[in-house]
């Protein structure tokens, strides 16, 4: 038998195989190419790719860092307003830690509730027998009666104090900042106490806590 | 017409059944012809002399049920033997190339008695094909029956050259084992 002769056989193979193969030649191509396959997966991973890179870019723009970072650019005075306007201690601890600042040196101005205070003149602080800026103060001494408000903190070792004012008309109601300092280790701890004074007595205490290194 | 009719006609000498023939299969006929041939004039007179060999098989045949398949058969031997003997067809040198493929199902040096019945032979292959799947028997058929071009199976099956000819090389070593087993080669 020649190969020729198998070739020609094929012809006289049984009908419904020809017949399937008919069908078949009028059946539509439905396979897909494997190109087709990679190019798709390829695709996927570049578009799963791309928002994996836009979720972490969008993470990184509103995290926490950012924000504190964002938050440090801004001026100190207006950091230390909003931790003395804040309503809660943890919000007046929150800013002051933002802020980083030397809790004796500042603030220059101050709002306790609605009232915005400035820091006052020496002739304030003599009028009404505060102490001087920066003074150490001894609560006993220096504060008289008031300071069993003050000693009501758990620190009484005040290390240092500023006097402010409100600065319009009514600025007779002057304030005191007391500021604490309890050691732990290399850790410093302060608290701070502000008084607002109605002319004859601090009325109100108001207390507020940082801590930092 | 149905194909039962058409076979009656043949039956009945009647040469409407050419036409007939030729106005429903006509045009697949002559497409089979021209992928084996490439020529369009000569798929034509494939097409013609396969309605001369139908009128001259029917009778005894009656193709009732499978005209079809039959006047492919018909038109797929006589387009090969023009490829073969005819040497203004370039197409010849693609048949030897379709010859050499299937050389390999065929022990060498064959003591098989030369003109074994075809009939024998072609059984054999469809007990074979039909033991394989679906998909290799249609492309062991395209390329063999049809005598299509890998590249072009390739193409409509979506598989690359490289895995029809893998595949058409296993079914020809499964094939020759077959024969072998049958006493055919």
């Amino acid at each position: 038998m020649t190969s020729e002769e198998l070739l020609m056989a094929i012809s006289e193979v049984d009908d419904d195989l020809v017949a399937e193969l008919e069908e078949a030649r009028h059946a539509k191509v439905t396979r897909i190419r494997p190109g087709f396959y990679i190019g798709l997966a390829s695709s996927m991973c570049a578009v799963l790719l791309a928002l994996i890179g836009i979720k972490a870019l969008i993470n990184y723009r509103y995290s926490p860092n950012v924000e504190l970072q964002n938050t440090e650019i801004k001026s100190v005075n207006s950091l230390v307003e909003s931790a003395l306007t804040a309503e809660t201690e943890d919000d007046v601890t929150h800013a002051y830690a933002q802020a980083g600042t030397d809790p004796v040196n500042r603030p220059e101005t101050i709002t306790v509730g609605d009232k915005r205070y400035k820091l006052c003149d020496s002739s304030i602080r003599k009028k009404y027998g505060l102490p001087e800026e920066g003074y150490r103060v001894d609560p006993k001494k220096d504060l008289g009666e008031h300071i069993g408000e003050v000693t009501y903190c758990r620190n009484p070792d005040i290390i240092g104090c500023k006097v402010f004012a409100r600065p319009d008309a009514s600025g007779d109601d002057p304030i005191l900042i007391l500021f604490y300092k309890e050691l732990h280790g290399s850790q410093g701890y302060y608290e701070y106490y502000f008084l607002s004074f109605d002319g004859n007595a601090f009325t109100d205490d108001y207390c507020s806590v940082y801590e930092g290194s | 017409m149905d194909d039962g009719k058409i076979v009656d006609l043949y039956l009945a000498r009647d040469e409407m059944a050419i036409k007939h023939s030729a106005d429903k299969y006509g045009r697949m006929l002559r497409s089979i012809s021209y992928r084996i041939t490439e020529n369009q004039e000569t798929s034509e007179e494939c097409e013609n002399d396969t309605y001369l060999e139908a009128w001259n098989r029917i009778p005894p045949n009656e193709p009732r049920d499978y005209l079809s398949s039959f006047l492919s058969k018909i038109i797929r031997n006589i387009s090969i033997n023009r490829c073969i003997h005819d040497n203004r067809l370039k197409r010849k040198g693609y048949i030897v190339e379709l010859s050499n493929e299937l050389e390999q199902c065929l022990e060498s040096g064959s003591a098989a008695e030369e003109g074994s019945e075809h009939k024998e032979l072609a059984s054999a292959i469809s007990d074979f094909l039909r033991g394989q799947s679906k998909e290799k028997r249609i492309i062991f058929m395209r390329r063999y029956f049809d005598l299509e071009k890998v590249s072009s199976i390739a193409e409509k099956t979506g598989y690359s050259e490289n895995r029809i000819n893998t595949m058409l090389f296993r079914m020809r070593k499964e094939l020759k084992d077959v024969l072998r087993e049958k006493g055919l080669t």
